[in-house]
């Protein structure tokens, strides 16, 4: 007579609290931005060097910037693995090469990754889960004085040419060679 | 047997959504900085000054999934979340014009439900179990400081 294999109703109770209390795979982390050497503001406004506050209108946005990371995690997430290591260095870098002298309008975008939907894989706690992280922001830099327009001067024609005065369109080249030559 | 692993593989395939959520405070009419470096051609700070407030603020999209409802329910829309921000920050502001806003770190957990654990606990609650959400939840963690106070 073949001995029928019994699952006792407790083993049953156990596992299904065991399935009940698993949670869900992930990752999970903190992004502080501790070593970044320049300001950065996730608004659209900056502090000067003396503490003036600055608008974009202030400022020249010389490039953009994207890093992404993915962050993993054990255990349904409850286990961080990766660190912030990296996203403030490759901000530096990026500010550096672009002649920055800060960032404005920082965003931080989060999202889920694929690996997370396992189906039953993810039920496992060792099996890691992730999550995509995406920082983005505006590199720039004080505009200094006059150099963002040319005030319009209504005096006629043109004997010289400084920051201050308005260049007709046509005669923009005229007036660089002249002041260049220093013909004031 | 076969056929009862593909139905749960099946299950387990609920979920599979891409969530994803976006902190920046755009509208808000203040430096919010990050970081220890408050100003340009400044130095790395250790000290703010004073701290008079602080903010957490969590910004999510997420879903609840519920066997008794036809369809998913979301919490929080990325639109709503991201707006909690500005709003938060510009009512501190008001409360503190000339209070500096630093955020302190910025912390976020990306999960997915898997089918089975929803399925029992659906089973076990009668379908009216909430309990099992998935998506990305971000939070936002800061303070306003005020120069010219103790310090540290």
């Amino acid at each position: 007579m073949k001995k029928e294999a019994m699952i006792k109703p407790s083993s049953i109770i156990v596992i299904w609290c065991l399935c009940l209390l698993a949670g869900c795979a992930g990752g999970r982390g903190k992004i502080t931005f501790d070593n970044l050497k320049y300001p950065a503001s996730m608004s659209a406004f900056i502090y000067g060097d003396g503490n003036e506050m600055l608008s974009k209108g202030d400022l020249r946005v010389l490039d953009t910037f994207r890093y992404e990371k993915r962050f993993w995690g054990i255990f349904w997430s409850g286990i961080p693995l990766s660190s912030e290591k990296g996203i403030a260095e490759a901000i530096n870098r990026k500010v550096e090469d672009a002649g920055g002298e800060g960032v404005i309008n920082l965003a931080v975008t989060t999202s889920t990754c694929g690996i997370n939907s396992l189906p039953l894989l993810s039920f496992l706690p060792v099996l890691p889960g992730c999550v995509n992280v995406k920082v983005e922001g505006e590199i720039v830099k004080t505009k200094t004085k006059g150099s963002s327009y040319i005030a319009p001067n209504h005096s006629e024609g043109l004997s010289y040419i400084n920051i201050d005065e308005f260049v007709p369109k046509g005669k923009i080249g005229e007036a660089i060679a002249k002041n260049l030559h220093g013909e004031n | 047997m076969r056929k009862s692993l593909i139905i749960i593989m099946l299950l387990g395939a609920i979920g599979c959504g891409t969530f994803s959520a976006t902190v920046s405070t755009s509208n808000v009419t203040k430096p919010v900085l990050v970081g220890k470096v408050t100003k340009i051609k400044g130095m790395p700070q250790n000290d703010f000054g004073m701290q008079s407030a602080n903010f957490e603020v969590s910004v999510e999209d997420s879903v609840v999934r519920s066997v008794a409802g036809p369809d998913e329910m979301a919490i929080t829309s990325t639109a709503e979340g991201a707006n909690k921000l500005d709003v938060e920050l510009s009512d501190l502001i008001a409360k503190e014009p000339k209070g500096t806003l630093i955020v302190h770190d910025i912390s976020f957990i990306g999960k997915n439900t898997d089918g089975l654990s929803y399925f029992l606990l659906a089973l076990v609650s009668g379908g009216r179990a909430n309990l099992m959400d998935e998506g990305v939840w971000v939070q936002v963690n800061g303070g306003v400081y005020t120069q010219g106070g103790n310090k540290k």
